[in-house]
């Protein structure tokens, strides 16, 4: 999935793709285009999300039960995929959330061990 | 479970994807309006942002799929937990797969190897024997000289060669040892195409022996030299020759007869005496047709040349061409057919029965499934009900199925090791050990998964539609109160009865071999069946050291062995009855027609009492029956009327002289009874027997025979003992009792009866766990039934006899259509049989006794269920 893409933005590590999008419908249901553009916004244009590799990444979720969808139609009465959280997804969010935290310390410890406790 | 993807309709979902990507990128370029860009700038930023847009088609599609084989994963993980939770269902399948299959495969490979395996040389099917017809029937190949003439005249052949196959005693290293060779002429691996696996094979220059070489076998190079290369170049004498090896045939080359492996090949031409001979057959001959040449035209141009041969030269009328009515070509792709027409009529009888068999273990599956299924039908109402689809439920149905199957079939190809292993053994047996060289490989796993797919989807798939054919409501609502039993399993009933008529066919087969081999077994021979041992003694007689006078040394053998205690007799002779040797002679009286050709054996005294061989009129020889004495002769009764019929007006030919081959006349001492010479079921055929020490023709091959009670080990030792006093460096081999020998001509009807009793007893524990399982299932499900009935006062003797005669009439059913069915069967292996018909009442009583009980046993041990239920226990259930 890799493009050409600007040089001050940050590829995505394997994985953090699915915990971006669950943590963004912790919010509510949302549709693909509200989803990408809710990544992008919430890390003020640091993290660069190919839009198209959210679908692969949907459809992952759908299948592990994670996440459901339902039809339905949008604010300016458009047809649109709404995504949603499942009970299932909630947990897992969760889980990786805690996982990620981990993730983060274990490496800020390593790159800079002076500035541990 | 259920989303759009996973419907099997994959371009609806496509199309789907396509709109949601379209859908995105609409709104991004709604989004760059918005943010105020030009409407084709706004739309080429949407699509930069989305990226490659076939990419992440592809990348969804992707996930589709692993979906689909996470479903499968699925299956397999919820089909084994299922067979966990049932583990005594799952185990009969599996046992019951594993020998169906088991069974089969073993059997089909014996056939590969015996019946059907082509040679493994170039072109099998270019190869053809030359063989002579004499009176309708194919005899050996022409004598030396004439072959040569066939194989320099005859135009429709690339190449023609001779080849001789038999014991040869060979000396390696100073050590004597005894190997199956052959003597070939030199174009006979070219003949066939062989290339070396170590050094040269031989060619046709080497028939000028000089020097003499010798090419060895495969399995020889590695057992004798331990397949070390210094092999070739060292010698191994044969007669007081010595030939140097110069090369090693390639492994899966074993000889031109199947079953037997040639260790040593020697050229033709060391046979000296016997290629100079005009009138003997004593080799075959094996021919490449030349391409494009039709049997049919070199059996023509062969023939040709025979009527040429008979023109010219051999006048006498008495020569080999004036025997031989034409020649005939035989297909020799297959190699020599021995080894097939021995077997190919008892194979042929095994794998109908392992196909029976593996019917009747089909239905048991069929049953077992339907029981299952019907038990399941909860279960699959439940999740129909809950929204599972209902092709995704009859996916996991079938993989359950093969699942077991697949099991089953693991478990098949270790039956199917361990039988061969076993059927191998059965072969290589006795004084000549058939070698049969089954390979265990891919073909036979193969075979092994057509046939477990083909039953699994034979017996799988229908019980699993079957299954799947209920109503939600119905199943969910059935209770088991409701009066079942009808309807539902009248399938099953089905099955029994065709699974009766099948296994009915086997039993009565296995009763019919079993008498063959008991009637067999029980036949009078005509000498003694215990407590003989026969063995090959000979005498090597050092290099430049004059060989003692061979009567002598004989004698001395005799006397020493005969002195050993524990030894009631002991004789030497060139045949003993059943070795599967044989020689004749013509027997005629002067002054009369010849009567035609009768069994000749050279015996010592002591013969027809170490054979138990009992005297009937006159007497045996004795020790005055010396070289110088009048020469005398035994015949059997057989030679006896024959001869007193044809010359002696009726009377006894005791007391007469006749005339014996070439040599002389033989005066008649004493006749003796019949005995069976070639095999225990051909009629005993004329015999005469001279003494040893008054030959008719040269005896070079002595067999020893020693009646005792002593163990055999211990015998065959103070043997060795005593003939190396006599003679360092005699070889003595070939040590086999009569009861082996016996038991060795009886190799295929011990195959019959060994496989056709294992069928039946295996057939009868299928249809008991089939009937077992059916029944049990309708005790069951009626059990409050039963329960009420029993409540309101119905004998309980009454219930159990009810529940019987759900089962009990379809047994009875299959019999009946079994019965004429088998007859029609038992009639085309009439020929196998032995004393007994195939019409013969008692093996269908024996057969139909032997289901029936077995269905009594299997049908009342859930019966004894169903009448042992406690009545208050159901009425508080309800």
């Amino acid at each position: 999935m890799s493009t050409k893409r600007r040089d001050d933005r940050i590829e995505l590590l394997q994985g953090t793709l699915d915990l971006l999008i669950l943590r963004t419908l912790r919010l509510g249901p949302a549709h693909g285009h509200a989803i990408a553009k809710a990544i992008e916004r919430g890390s003020a244009d640091v993290l660069q999300v190919e839009q198209g590799s959210l679908y692969p990444a949907l459809h992952r979720l759908i299948k592990r039960g994670w996440i459901t969808f339902d039809e339905g139609t949008s604010e300016n009465n458009r047809r649109a995929k709404f995504y949603s959280l499942t009970a299932k997804g909630r947990r897992q969010l969760q889980i990786e959330t805690g996982k990620w935290d981990a993730l983060a310390r274990a490496i800020a410890r390593i790159l800079r061990p002076a500035a541990q406790e | 479970m259920g989303g759009p993807f996973h419907t099997s309709d994959g371009k609806r979902a496509l199309d789907d994807l396509d709109q949601d990507i379209r859908d995105h990128i609409e709104r991004e370029t709604q989004d760059n309006i918005e943010k105020g860009i030009a409407p084709e700038e706004a739309r080429r930023r949407a699509m930069l942002a989305f990226g490659d847009i076939a990419l992440t088609k592809e990348d969804t599609r992707a996930v589709w799929v692993r979906r689909w084989a996470d479903d499968v994963r699925q299956d397999i993980r919820y089909g084994l937990r299922t067979l966990r939770k049932n583990p005594g269902f799952a185990a009969v399948v599996i046992f019951t797969l594993a020998l169906g299959i088991g069974a089969n495969t073993a059997i089909f490979s014996l056939m590969e190897t015996v019946l059907l395996r082509s040679l493994p040389v170039e072109r099998p099917q270019e190869l053809v024997f030359l063989q002579s017809a004499v009176a309708g029937r194919t005899a050996g190949a022409p004598p030396y000289p004439y072959f040569q003439r066939f194989r320099d005249e005859a135009s429709s052949f690339a190449g023609m060669s001779a080849f001789a196959a038999d014991e040869l005693r060979v000396e390696v290293d100073g050590i004597v040892e005894q190997v199956f060779g052959q003597v070939a002429s030199g174009n006979y691996f070219e003949v066939l195409g062989l290339r070396p696996a170590a050094g040269r094979l031989m060619t046709v220059d080497d028939e000028r022996l000089d020097p003499p070489v010798a090419v060895i076998g495969y399995g020889y190079w590695q057992r004798r030299f331990g397949g070390a290369s210094d092999a070739i170049g060292r010698s191994i004498s044969f007669g007081n020759q010595v030939f140097t090896i110069v090369g090693v045939t390639p492994p899966e080359f074993w000889g031109l007869n199947p079953g037997y492996h040639v260790d040593v090949t020697l050229p033709v031409t060391q046979e000296r005496r016997m290629i100079a001979n005009a009138d003997a057959s004593w080799f075959n001959v094996i021919a490449r047709l030349r391409p494009g040449i039709s049997e049919r035209h070199a059996t023509v141009e062969a023939n040709t040349i025979f009527q040429l041969f008979k023109n010219d030269g051999d006048r006498s009328g008495e020569g080999w061409t004036s025997r031989v009515e034409r020649l005939e070509l035989a297909s020799a792709s297959r190699g020599w057919d021995q080894l097939r027409t021995r077997f190919s009529k008892p194979l042929f009888a095994l794998s109908l029965g392992a196909a029976i068999f593996l019917l009747v273990a089909c239905t048991n599956l069929g049953i077992l499934l339907l029981v299952r299924g019907a038990t399941r039908g909860r279960e699959f109402a439940v999740r129909l009900a809950t929204g599972a689809g209902w092709g995704r439920l009859l996916r996991q149905l079938l993989t359950e199925t093969l699942l077991l199957f697949m099991l089953g079939a693991a478990v098949a190809l270790s039956v199917a090791y361990a039988a061969i292993q076993g059927l191998k053994g059965f072969f290589a047996f006795g004084r000549r050990p058939i070698f049969l060289d089954v390979q265990f490989d891919w073909t036979l796993v193969a075979y092994a998964a057509a046939v477990t797919l083909a039953v699994g989807l034979l017996t799988g798939l229908w019980p699993a539609l079957r299954a799947l054919r209920i109503e939600p409501q119905t199943a969910m609502k059935e209770n088991e109160t409701r009066l079942a039993g009808a309807g539902r399993l009248t399938t099953g009933r089905f099955l029994v009865a065709g699974q009766v008529a099948l296994s009915l066919a086997l039993l009565v087969a296995a009763a019919m071999f079993a008498r063959t081999l008991i009637n067999l077994r029980a036949v009078d021979l005509g000498f003694t069946q215990s407590g003989v041992l026969t063995m090959s003694v000979q005498p090597q007689v050092p290099p430049g050291t004059a060989p003692a006078a061979p009567e002598q040394l004989w004698r001395r053998v005799l006397e020493r062995v005969s002195g050993l205690p524990g030894v009631r007799a002991a004789s030497l002779s060139v045949l003993t009855p059943l070795s599967g040797r044989n020689t004749g002679t013509a027997v005629t009286v002067p002054g009369f027609p010849p009567l035609g050709e009768i069994r000749l054996n050279h015996v010592s005294e002591d013969y027809f009492r170490a054979f138990g061989i009992d005297l009937v009129a006159g007497r045996v020889f004795s020790q005055r029956d010396t070289p110088g004495a009048l020469k005398v002769a035994v015949l059997n009764e057989a030679a006896a009327q024959a001869l007193a019929k044809a010359y002696f007006a009726g009377q006894s030919p005791v007391g007469r002289t006749i005339q014996l081959g070439e040599s002389g006349a033989y005066q008649v001492v004493g006749v003796v009874r019949n005995h069976k010479h070639l095999s225990v079921r051909e009629q005993a055929p004329p015999f005469a027997f001279v003494p040893l020490w008054q030959p008719i023709s040269p005896t070079p091959r002595l067999t020893l025979a020693i009646s005792s009670n002593l163990p055999q080990a211990t015998l065959v030792r103070a043997v060795a003992d005593e003939v190396r006093a006599i003679q360092s460096g005699t070889l003595v081999s070939d040590v086999i009792s009569v009861e082996q020998q016996i038991e060795s001509t009886l190799i295929a009807e011990r195959l019959l009866t060994n496989l056709a009793t294992g069928f039946a007893v295996l057939v009868l524990v299928l249809v008991a766990t089939g009937l077992y399982g059916l029944v049990s299932y309708s005790v069951a499900r009626r059990s409050s039934e039963f329960g009420i009935r029993i409540a309101i006062g119905a004998p309980r003797l009454r219930v159990a006899f009810g529940v019987a005669r759900e089962v009990l009439p379809q047994v009875a059913a299959g019999i009946a259509v079994g019965l004429p069915l088998t007859l029609m069967a038992a009639r085309t292996a009439q020929r196998l049989l032995f004393g007994v018909s195939a019409a013969d009442l008692m093996n269908y009583v024996l057969g139909a006794g032997a289901l029936m009980l077995t269905a009594c046993v299997a049908v009342w041990l859930p019966a004894r269920r169903a009448c042992s239920i406690d009545p208050a226990e159901t009425l508080r259930r309800g």
